[in-house]
């Protein structure tokens, strides 16, 4: 940030009058001179303050963020090394964060390369973490990004614990449930039921869709969770049957009949694999001739595709903005050198530009991060397995849930041995098993680490 | 993998067509700073056909650390910034050409030239980067001359700016989120009519063809009964409009089997309301894209057949002709569908008749998309930044503060009209002191940074006091309890803690929302900012 000047003071002279003045380009201020700045903004002056922001002592004419506290302490994870992901790393190389490392399941295909510019041509068909890992390493020699090629929840819940920050930028809703309760589920209380802030791991949450994408912070505990705003995520919804199979309309049915009906009857032993361009176009001719036999128009190779993979249409613009709005997020939660985001942006970019910032509240009842016990009024004659159904099926939409009471055990989903003794029980109605009013712990895969109360009324 | 082309998920949002404009189109970025490098990463990856990148820099060591397009070799000599940024760029993506200019002094360029060689058999689109506010007045002006679009995207420590500035726009392909059909119940093409007479009376029906009756059809009959018993009006105040919700309920036979019935209730007011077409509103439109010279020929031929067409069919628009999913027997939803198209069809080979046989090149493809858009058809001018920074334009700022000021969430310190306030402060005293306040003048025997930035703030205080003198905003509410609150210099002191600071991830937000826009503008889909 400091100008050289020239021998002869410069002037207010216009440039453009006579000869041009010679102008060093005066060095921009960096992120050391943020950090070193006191501010009227920092975090405590915010409506969600972090801490109380302390500027570093004077910046010796060292250009190196390598030994800047806290950035070079920070250990931050990225969950995802896709659309999101590749730009999440670029911002943390780029705003002196070394400590990194990233997990992803999944290998690179050629439709990631107009966005997850981490790769090229030739990583086709190798890991992302590992791929994105190496390419930040090699152009940023600072960093050291470690690449874990696997699931989320291959991890045990001490790999996310000691972690300062958790980024993700993933793609579908259960693995956002998944690592949102098991980061939540992180949180110890002390004595008074408080939470004990060391255990609070904050988690900046990204997610786009073509133009349009949205940045949180969750502060487990604290502020609402991902768990709060399940609402806003409804189950897809598939065609209705009766339309597949009867009265298809549109082509999207005959694409849906084609390889929900036609390929188990064809291939009874085959899943459909969507990533093989034979199995694809099977489906699409498939497709292409019901829709012939119903005279409906539009039945395409690209329709086919995106209706059976689910694609949702992706740019790099959209990604940058979000991973980068991410970062900066954790950027300021690590050094409190500006307000936090209190706690949800929405970006919207496809009609003008426009942005929408506000508080999502916590969920009273949320079943990870309050500890609320819930009521259910049933039937005593329902059955335990109705009750389980209910509960996947219901608002709660968990995967695969174990119940148990304060004194025995009413049916556990794992290991194998505990669900075969308890097997049984399933069939027994509620009346034979509990009594009206009696609290129930369930827990679920979905939902790693967390107990939800239940408490049973007969009607 | 299921397909082998890499661009598959973005020609899900812009198609064929804009992929190959963007491959039809030069970018030249001025200037290779973080911000720059993010948009035109952006612009590369999509595959714009060519690049240019123009920079007076040499990489330094300060570059390499918030620039993720710039590398600094210690053991090298120093490297032009245009071209280490150029070839970081180029790699990105096999598909896109390119080349770099390293100049002596942006100050010292040929604008006009430089403008001219690169637009001379291609469009081209230039962005702006972390420009000092002389040089880009000068950059502006000189491509609102030569009709060249330019995107102005800019990092300034936490904050960030993106301006557009190009010549008229006709936004023929907003491509908007949602949108009403078009089904004409109330102006019935004679196919339509035909059809729903042909259908005869619903209680007529054996059930299972009752309960798949497209709701259209529904809607379209028993709006006509409704007018036979209302002295031939169709529903219209709130309590009449309720009614015929009741009426469509009470005719159907089981009302919770019949989805049919369900449809009809959720989409009764396609029953008495039509989109439609302001010809007063293509006629503004046509004078606006005939006014400025910069418009292109097809603009206005389709603008003219439009009207034509409007004239011709007592202010009707053609015919969308695109039917959503509605629960149907095949067959019916079929023919249905059949006949919409056809109308459609009808009315496009009527529009083209009108688009006549002028000079004009216009593809069948041209005239479908203007069709599909009828209904949301604008013409976006955007004020130049010259004119920009010389006008007062009181009235429009005074009422977005207002605005801002009414909305109970919104933080006022928060506003961004008063970041973009102060930020016209900080290039009123680059003008003056050719440097961004908080940039200390360091003694090479004293490197503390210590209170000199905060000699600034004085100065800044005093610029942003001008702005608001100059913009007639001294009165208004917000302004005095932030910007000008005595004894306040919030802004002021965070704006010269900045000095200009180059900060990654703010480089890369506005750098997506410049490149976003310069998508919009090269593919002419979806709503450009203005500006």
């Amino acid at each position: 940030m400091s100008t050289k000047r020239t021998a002869s003071e410069m002037t207010n002279g216009d440039p453009n009058e006579g000869e041009p003045m010679e102008i060093d380009h005066p060095k921009r201020g960096s992120l050391l001179t943020l950090l070193s700045r006191p501010s009227p903004f920092a975090s405590e002056s915010g409506a969600l303050p972090m801490g109380e922001f302390e500027p570093m002592v004077a910046v010796a004419p060292t250009t190196s963020l390598a030994n800047v506290e806290p950035l070079a302490a920070a250990k931050v994870l990225v969950v995802g090394s896709g659309g999101l992901g590749c730009e999440l790393l670029k911002d943390l190389a780029m705003s002196g964060i070394s400590s990194v490392e990233v997990i992803d399941l999944d290998t690179i295909d050629v439709t990631n390369l107009n966005r997850q510019f981490l790769f090229r041509q030739t990583d086709v068909g190798s890991s992302k973490a590992k791929c994105a890992a190496a390419f930040i390493n090699k152009r940023c020699p600072w960093m050291t990004v470690v690449a874990h090629h696997g699931t989320i929840q291959d991890k045990p819940p001490s790999f996310y614990a000691s972690f300062n920050c958790i980024i993700s930028g993933l793609d579908n809703v259960e693995a956002r449930r998944w690592l949102n309760a098991t980061v939540c589920g992180l949180v110890q209380f002390d004595e008074d039921g408080d939470p004990d802030p060391t255990t609070i791991i904050p988690i900046i949450d990204g997610g786009t869709e073509g133009f349009s994408g949205q940045a949180r912070v969750i502060l487990p505990r604290i502020t609402s969770c991902f768990e709060c705003s399940l609402d806003a995520f409804p189950p897809q919804r598939s065609f209705p049957l009766c339309t597949i199979a009867e009265t298809p309309r549109r082509p999207e049915h005959c694409i849906a009949y084609a390889s929900i009906l036609q390929w188990p009857k064809e291939f009874p032993e085959k899943k459909l694999d969507t990533d093989s361009p034979d199995d694809m176009k099977w489906v699409y001719e498939k497709a292409l001739e019901r829709s012939k036999q119903y005279n409906i128009p539009g039945v395409t190779y690209m329709l086919t595709m995106g209706v059976i993979k689910n694609i949702i249409p992706a740019v790099a613009s959209t990604n940058a903005i979000v991973s980068a709005a991410c970062v900066n997020e954790a950027l300021k939660l690590l050094t409190f050198c500006s307000q936090t985001l209190n706690t949800y942006m929405m970006y919207m970019g496809s009609s003008g530009v426009y942005s929408h910032t506000f508080v999502y509240e916590k969920k009273d009842d949320c079943p990870v991060c309050t500890s609320t016990v819930r009521t259910m009024k049933l039937s005593r004659h329902l059955s335990l397995n109705q009750l389980l159904q209910e509960l996947k099926n219901g608002d709660l939409r968990l995967q695969s849930p174990s119940l148990t009471t304060a004194t025995k055990t009413l049916y556990m989903q794992k290991p194998p041995a505990l669900e075969k003794a308890t097997r049984a029980n399933l069939d027994k109605t509620l009346a034979v098993l509990l009594e009206s009013g009696e609290e129930l712990t369930v827990t679920d895969s979905m939902l790693e680490n967390i107990n939800l109360s239940l408490r049973i009324e007969f009607e | 993998m299921a397909t082998t082309d890499k661009y598959d998920r973005q020609l899900r949002l812009w198609g064929a067509k804009g992929q190959k404009a963007l491959g039809d189109t030069t970018v030249l970025l001025i200037r290779a700073t973080a911000a720059g490098t993010e948009t035109l990463k952006n612009l590369v990856l999509p595959g714009v056909g060519n690049i240019v990148v123009v920079d007076d820099a040499i990489v330094t060591e300060e570059d390499a650390a918030s620039n993720f397009f710039v590398i600094f070799d210690a053991k090298q000599p120093a490297k032009p910034r245009a071209e280490v940024a150029f070839e970081l760029l180029q790699e990105l993506n096999p598909d896109v050409q390119g080349s770099y200019q390293h100049v002596d002094s942006l100050q010292r360029v040929n604008y006009e030239e430089l403008l001219a060689t690169h637009s001379a058999n291609t469009n081209l689109l230039v962005i702006c980067a972390d420009m000092e506010p002389a040089l880009l007045m000068e950059i502006s002006s000189k491509c609102a001359a030569a009709s060249i679009a330019m995107v102005q995207v800019q990092s300034y420590g936490m904050i960030g700016l993106v301006r557009t500035q190009a010549p008229p726009l006709a936004i023929f392909d907003p491509k908007p989120a949602s949108t009403t059909p078009d089904l004409r119940l109330v102006t019935p093409f004679p196919a339509l009519v035909e059809y729903c007479n042909s259908i005869g009376d619903l209680e007529a029906l054996a059930d299972h063809e009752h309960s798949h009756v497209p709701y259209p059809v529904i809607l379209y009959k028993l709006s006509q009964q409704y007018k036979a018993e209302h002295n031939d009006q169709l529903p219209s105040t709130y309590q009449e409009k309720q009614d015929f919700r009741a009426y469509i309920k009470d005719n159907s036979r089981k009302w919770d089997m019949e989805v049919n019935y369900h449809e009809a209730q959720n989409n009764a007011y396609l029953a008495y309301s039509e989109k439609t077409v302001d010809s007063s509103h293509v006629e503004s439109l046509l004078q606006q894209a005939t006014a400025s010279s910069m418009s292109s020929p097809t603009t206005i031929t389709l603008l003219q057949a439009l009207l034509q067409f409007l004239n011709a069919h007592n202010g009707q628009a053609p015919l969308q002709g695109t039917l959503p999913d509605m629960t149907a027997s095949t067959a019916t939803y079929v023919h249905l569908q059949q006949l919409y198209h056809d109308q459609a069809q009808r009315d496009l080979a009527e529009l083209t008749v009108y688009c006549g046989t002028t000079t004009v090149t216009m593809t069948d493809e041209d005239i479908r998309g203007f069709c599909a858009n009828v209904f949301d058809l604008e013409i976006v001018v955007m004020r130049s930044l010259q004119d920009e920074y010389d006008a007062t334009m009181p009235q429009e700022i005074v009422e977005d503060l207002q605005c801002a000021t009414g909305d109970p969430y919104e933080i006022p310190e928060q506003t961004p009209l008063l970041w973009y306030l102060g930020l016209r402060a900080c290039y009123l005293f680059h003008l003056d002191r050719q440097r961004y306040p908080g940039m200390v003048l360091v003694d090479s025997s004293d490197s503390s940074d210590a209170a000199d930035w905060e000699q600034d703030v004085d100065l800044l205080q005093q610029k942003i006091q001008q702005v608001c003198l100059d913009l007639q905003l001294t009165n208004c509410d917000l302004i005095q309890t932030t910007l000008l609150a005595a004894n306040n210099r919030k802004f002021a002191l965070e704006l010269a803690r900045y000095a200009n600071a180059e900060i990654h991830t703010i480089a890369s937000v506005v750098g997506g929302v410049a490149s976003q826009e310069a998508v919009k503008l090269i593919t002419g889909q979806y709503v450009p900012l203005n500006n």
